[in-house]
């Protein structure tokens, strides 16, 4: 009985240290006793005794997280040729083991932290601080192009999983020191390392005081994915639309946080957070800067046009085969009349049909080892509504519709709004069944209500074209040419406005 | 609590019914329709219906030749009735919405139209931009009849009516403008059916033609002009008339022949010591098309006097039709009243109740312009050797 | 101040201008041509005349009594007591007149597009819709407002594929009866521009209080210009008849044929006519609802929106059993109704407030 007492009592203990910054005690052994019941089953957690000089000594670190050859040359060589007293411990510790990185650390919970990450640390019987060696390796992807965001021009570096090497390569792209980044822990177990990336003067300030609270309300087991904060973070959690943005891409982090956004980034992840965002930024892609402004505005206008495609067309086509058919002209209304002739479904529930069995062949195709899934997808559709059409189950027209409306559904740049159009699309298909073109109308608003009332961090959804900014169409619905982007986008809060030299514009009679 | 409330009444509120909705498939689709009197005083709808046949099984072996529209009728008092019995002959619901011809029968528009109009304007169903036609003998014999090159009767007349410009162009809008100003009278094209004795399978197989125009004073038919009273009376309507006039220049018996290309009509009332005066100004650019003579074109006052007499056959033409219209019929289907109005509406008030009478009294000064502006690809007449030339 | 939001100037223009076109290019310009004939493009020229004296009220008010709407003002001129009656007054008639509008809307839809759904549900889900965007709060309003104008009046262009079949003849003869034919038709024209007295509920909330007459007077302005296009064609294309249609601007867009291909797009100019009707029963609720929750001195006038709604829907059927007697109602009773109030009330008003205030500086 009191044997288990005394594990529990032991247990509690250790939680108790874990919970507080209780200082180390100078005593090596209490140190090592807390420290293996701590690890106790942990084989990956490995104790290295040695001595320096007279003193005795003991690393702890992880197995796979630290750079072990730095760690025996630079190191354990060192130390363990040490033959003279220490007067100073530190300081010699200092002069003698050549680590760029080396912290003093008091509580156990620093240590803790420390080994967790990778930093072995250095247990010296008698003193009260232990030694963090900054020695963290492991194996990380390769910088490699980013598979869901690529394009013609540009970059190819994207994001790895781990952050160190993300913040360098925004780094490299925004060289001045007013770019700060924030670091914060969330997650009991995971203990993932978060960075707010800003721009200093550039972003409101009460923005990074806004995203710096929500991040410390998140309490939660775990962060695996930027997925994770975002849903913890967003303003709207019930909105099919996404209120952050997140990129693969340094170029595009870097572009945001230069017009006065902020960037969250996320130690496992190589998703970086934008926010705050509106309708607008989802659809904007690089290419249309690094390309030329007619190119880029009106491949952005095709953009929003396929926009309302991919959200209405299969609701207007129920709309008008059902109660509007006057609207159709009339050799088209013929055609259309002889291919549905002995269908068995109504519109609507054939436009059902057909949209789900899209649905889910794109799903499918999403999960298929990567050989299969193309073909499967491609040709999957294409027979399998062939087939159907001969079958006499749905009409040829049908699935233009349905083949038009998910084709344009990929135009859009963000895959997290494309996500929003396809559950869009069916309430519309249903209204449209029940109130034909009026009902698609209304749906129409009252997208529109929802959109205006969504806020993404204190920024309207819809801004800058409903709040009716100056040159509100300049970045939004266009694409104006670049010696015309004098001013940033206004935000919200405090506003740094001039960006670039006007008069910018190439000229021939320019003088020299 | 109060948003899964909502959640769940909200189906039910949309569930209960969608009642305007009805598929494709249970629509008839009318392409023409066709109005006759019966005995009795009763009224006959005739609907042209299309048949869609599914082409997605590949060839099913209909016969072509049978057509892809099939007509049938209905007999009431009267055209409301008549439609809802025609309604009972057809299973699918009956769809006016893509219905742009209406052809009266004759018999039933020399008893006049009003009441069938009134149902053709008010019923929101069909369309207000339909063009009507009149039909000699009974409507409803020139649906059955299926065109070689189109897909139905009704497609026919409308590609004659608006882009050959055979007849006048007549919209219900039209007649409904026309019968509430002062003139109310109007025209219809008067149809009947070709008869081709060209390799046709079957009798029915062919098409019906515009052979005329049908005048209307009020709502009945008082009579009919044929195509070339037609011809002038386009050239009233403001519509430069594409057919050919043939002269035959001075002692000679061949005959050259031209068509109009362009050119405008001007219409100025005028009211001169109490006399009602209407000029009309007619300029028009004519090219030769087909020379039977020994005369070269490409003397100057040969092609004068060309000119001299297109302008002088084109005025006869004109002044037979309106001979016919203002004395004969004295409907003033051309609009020369409101033209009046528009200039002097003191004058016209006094005469508005009365203008049949003072329509036939009105002094049409007709001048026409015409310049022959082109011969084609060649001067001279073809085909002929120099010396038989004739130069003047 | 129970709104929190703010809107900016061009936004207001957004709102307002569909707030008065679309029921007034309904059933105007049949009565338009019944009285004026063939000057019937004019009389939207004469009409407008109130729009801007309306506007200049509502300015003239609003700069003496800066960030209040007229149910707190009310009380200020005329007086504790009365002022809260005037004040229910017109919460009453702006119910009753969104009712009506309601009610027109939706006899429209059904009599054109769908006769077979009952009016009631088409009145509930464009009430819902509505109360939606007003429980949103004004800045929801007003980007909504933006979009949706936007949509509604690039349909409007749709008109000009009509060119080809004008006939310019119709416009003569040039007053053929004098003038007073023109006036009888302006006096319906008016009464909708009366309308701008809604302005009134929004200049409290304006981000920037300067260069609001210039936006007012602007605003009226295009509403002007647009109901002249509109009655321009409506002439030159229907004549005379347009006297005996129901729907005159629904008519000539039945008859656009461009192509041999763009045919019958009535349904699509008529759903776009949707969002206009929305905005407009957007704005009246709105108004509705910030009045009466100001009366009652409520903290926020969001919880009145539904039932609100519910009480108009009621409105639009009651004492309305037949079409006539809708259309009697409109032609020959609204005109002076809607005038009463949101002209000539706010004039006695404002007369009253001048002479309060000099009175008061002579005392003072």
């Amino acid at each position: 009985m009191t044997f288990i007492k005394k594990q529990i009592h032991r247990k509690v203990k250790v939680k108790k240290r874990l919970s507080q910054a209780i200082p180390l005690s100078n005593k090596l052994k209490n140190n090592i006793d807390y420290f293996s019941s701590l690890y106790k089953d942990s084989s990956d957690v490995i104790f290295r005794s040695f001595t320096i000089g007279n003193t005795e000594a003991v690393i702890i670190y992880i197995e796979g997280l630290s750079d072990l050859q730095k760690l025996d040359e630079l190191v354990l060589e060192n130390l363990m040729n040490q033959n003279s007293e220490m007067a100073d411990v530190f300081e010699s510790l200092k002069n003698n083991i050549p680590i760029s990185k080396l912290k003093k650390v008091h509580t156990y919970k620093a240590c803790i932290d420390s080994i967790s990450i990778g930093n072995p640390i250095i247990l010296i019987d008698g003193q009260i601080d232990a030694y963090v060696l900054g020695i963290e390796k492991y194996e990380t992807r390769q910088i490699e192009e980013p598979s869901a965001e690529t394009g013609i021009r540009g970059p190819r570096e994207g994001f790895t999983e781990s952050i160190n090497i993300n913040t360098a390569l925004i780094r490299r792209i925004i060289k001045d020191p007013a770019l700060k980044m924030k670091s914060v822990n969330i997650g009991k177990y995971t203990k993932t390392r978060v960075i707010i990336a800003y721009i200093e003067g550039l972003v409101d300030n009460t923005l990074i005081k806004e995203i710096e609270n929500r991040l410390k309300r998140i309490k939660v087991d775990g962060i695996l994915e930027g997925g994770y904060i975002e849903q913890f973070i967003e303003d709207n959690p019930y909105s099919p639309f996404p209120q952050v943005l997140y990129s693969e891409r340094p170029d595009v982090i870097s572009a945001n946080l230069l017009e006065g956004r902020a960037a969250i980034l996320i130690d496992g992840s190589p998703l970086a957070l934008i926010a705050p965002v509106s309708f607008f930024s989802l659809f904007q892609s690089q290419e249309d800067y690094y390309e030329r402004f007619l190119i880029g505005t009106l491949i952005r206008i095709l953009r929003y046009v396929f926009l309302g495609v991919a959200i209405y067309f299969p609701s207007i086509y129920v709309a008008v085969t059902t109660f509007h058919q006057e609207m159709i002209p009339m050799d088209l209304m013929l055609s259309i009349a002889s291919s549905r002739e002995g269908i068995p479904f109504p519109a609507i529930v054939e436009a059902f049909i057909m949209e789900l069995a899209f649905e889910a062949l794109r799903e499918a195709g999403l999960r298929l080892p990567r050989q299969i899934g193309s073909a499967v997808s491609i040709a999957g559709a294409l027979v399998i509504g062939q087939a159907a059409v001969q079958a006499g189950i749905v009409s040829a027209p049908m699935l233009i519709v349905v083949s038009i409306t998910g084709i344009s559904s990929f135009l859009v740049p963000r895959y997290s709004i494309g996500l929003a159009i396809r559950l869009l699309r069916f309430p519309n298909i249903f209204i449209a069944g029940f109130l034909g073109l009026i009902g698609v109308m209304l749906s129409f608003i009252i997208l529109i209500i929802h959109l205006s009332k969504l806020r993404s961090f204190g920024l309207p959804y819809l801004s800058p074209i409903v709040t009716l900014q100056k040159n509100a169409t300049r970045d939004t619905l266009f694409r104006y040419p670049l010696w015309k982007f004098n001013l940033r986008p206004h935000l919200t809060g405090q506003f740094n406005p001039k960006r670039q030299k006007d008069n910018l514009k190439p000229s021939k009679r320019e003088k020299q | 609590m109060k948003r899964t409330l909502l959640v769940i009444l909200l189906p039910v509120f949309i569930l209960s019914g969608c009642w305007d909705s009805i598929e494709i498939q249970n629509l008839a689709i009318i392409t023409a329709a066709a109005i006759d009197s019966e005995e009795n005083h009763k009224v006959k709808v005739s609907v042209q219906i299309f048949i869609p046949r599914t082409i997605t099984s590949g060839e099913s072996g209909e016969d072509p030749s049978l057509g892809s529209t099939f007509v049938r009728e209905g007999i009431g008092k009267n055209l409301a009735e008549a439609i809802s019995v025609l309604q009972t002959n057809i299973p699918r619901k009956l769809f006016w919405g893509q219905c742009k011809i209406f052809i009266f029968g004759q018999d039933l528009a020399k008893t006049g139209i009003r009441k069938e109009l009134d149902f053709l304007i008010r019923h929101p169903a069909p369309r207000i931009n339909s063009n009507l036609y009149v039909s000699e003998g009974k409507a409803s014999n020139l649906l059955k009849l299926i065109p070689p090159l189109e897909r139905y009767s009704g497609e026919v007349l409308s590609k004659f009516s608006q882009h050959q410009e055979v007849g006048v162009d007549t919209t219900l809008s039209d007649i409904s403008k026309d019968l509430t100003e002062a003139s109310q009278s109007f025209s219809l094209p008067y149809i009947k059916r070709l008869k081709s004795d060209e390799y046709a399978r079957k009798s029915y197989e062919t098409i019906p033609t515009i052979v005329g125009t049908a005048i209307f004073k009020k709502d009945k038919m008082i009579g009919n002009i044929d195509l070339e009273e037609t011809r002038g009376l386009l050239w009233l309507s403001r519509k430069i008339q594409k057919s050919t006039v043939s002269i035959k220049p001075e002692e000679n018996e061949n005959e050259v022949i031209m068509m109009p290309t362009s050119g405008s009509v001007r219409f100025k009332p005028q009211i001169i010591n109490n006399q009602w005066i209407m000029n009309i100004q007619i300029q028009v650019a004519a090219s030769i098309i087909q020379n039977e003579t020994f005369l070269s074109l490409l003397q100057e006052d040969v092609i004068t006097k060309l000119e001299k007499g297109l302008e002088n056959k084109l005025r006869d033409r004109i002044s037979k039709t309106l001979e016919k219209i203002q004395k004969e019929y004295q409907a003033d289907v051309v609009g020369f009243g409101r033209r009046f109005h528009q200039k002097y509406p003191e004058q016209w008030k006094k005469v508005k109740d009365h203008w049949d009478e003072k329509f036939p009294e009105v002094d049409v000064k007709l001048s026409v312009n015409a310049t022959i502006k082109r011969s084609g690809d060649i001067g001279g007449p073809a085909a002929l050797p120099e010396e038989e030339v004739i130069e003047n | 101040m129970i709104e929190t939001g703010r809107i900016n100037k061009s936004q207001v223009s957004f709102i307002m201008l569909p707030t008065i076109i679309a029921t007034a290019i309904l059933s105007i310009p049949s009565i338009d041509a019944k009285f004026a004939g063939h000057d019937m493009w004019m009389t939207p020229i004469i009409g407008s005349l109130n729009g801007f004296l309306t506007v200049f009220i509502v300015w003239k008010l609003h700069k003496l009594y800066p960030n209040q709407t007229p149910i707190q003002y009310f009380e200020k001129i005329i007086g504790k007591y009365a002022g809260k009656l005037m004040g229910l007054i017109f919460v009453l008639f702006y119910i009753q007149v969104s009712g009506i509008i309601i009610r027109e809307y939706t006899d429209f839809l059904k009599t054109e597009v769908m006769p077979q759904t009952p009016g009631i549900v088409l009145a509930i889900s464009l009430l819902f819709t509505a109360a939606l965007a007003v429980r949103g709060g004004l800045e929801v309003i007003a980007r909504t407002a933006v979009i949706c104008t936007t949509l509604y009046m690039s349909t409007l262009s749709v008109l000009l594929l009509l060119i080809k079949d004008i006939d310019l003849s119709y416009l003569l003869p040039f007053m053929e009866n004098g003038f007073i034919p023109v006036l009888k038709g302006a006096f319906v024209h008016q009464s909708w521009f009366s309308e701008f007295f809604l302005l009134a509920f929004l200049l409290p909330f304006l981000k920037n209080q300067n260069g609001s007459l210039k936006a007012g007077i602007k605003t009226v302005f295009l509403v002007m210009v647009d109901l002249i296009i509109v009655n321009f064609f409506i002439l030159t294309i229907l004549g005379m008849t347009a006297a005996n249609k129901f729907y005159p601007v629904y008519s000539i867009i039945k008859s656009i044929s461009f192509l041999g291909f763009f045919q019958n797009f009535e349904i699509a100019v008529t759903a776009s006519w949707v969002l206009g009707s929305f905005v407009k029963i957007t704005v009246f609720l709105y108004a509705a609802s910030i009045a009466l929750a100001q009366l009652f001195r409520l903290n926020n006038y969001q919880i009145i929106v539904y039932p609100l709604s519910l009480v108009i829907l009621h409105f639009s059927y009651w004492d309305i059993p037949r079409f006539a007697t809708l259309t009697n109602f409109i032609y020959k009773v609204l005109p002076f109704y809607l005038v009463t109030f949101q002209t000539i009330i706010p004039l006695l008003l404002l007369i009253i407030a001048l002479l309060r205030k000099r009175w008061g500086e002579n005392f003072s």
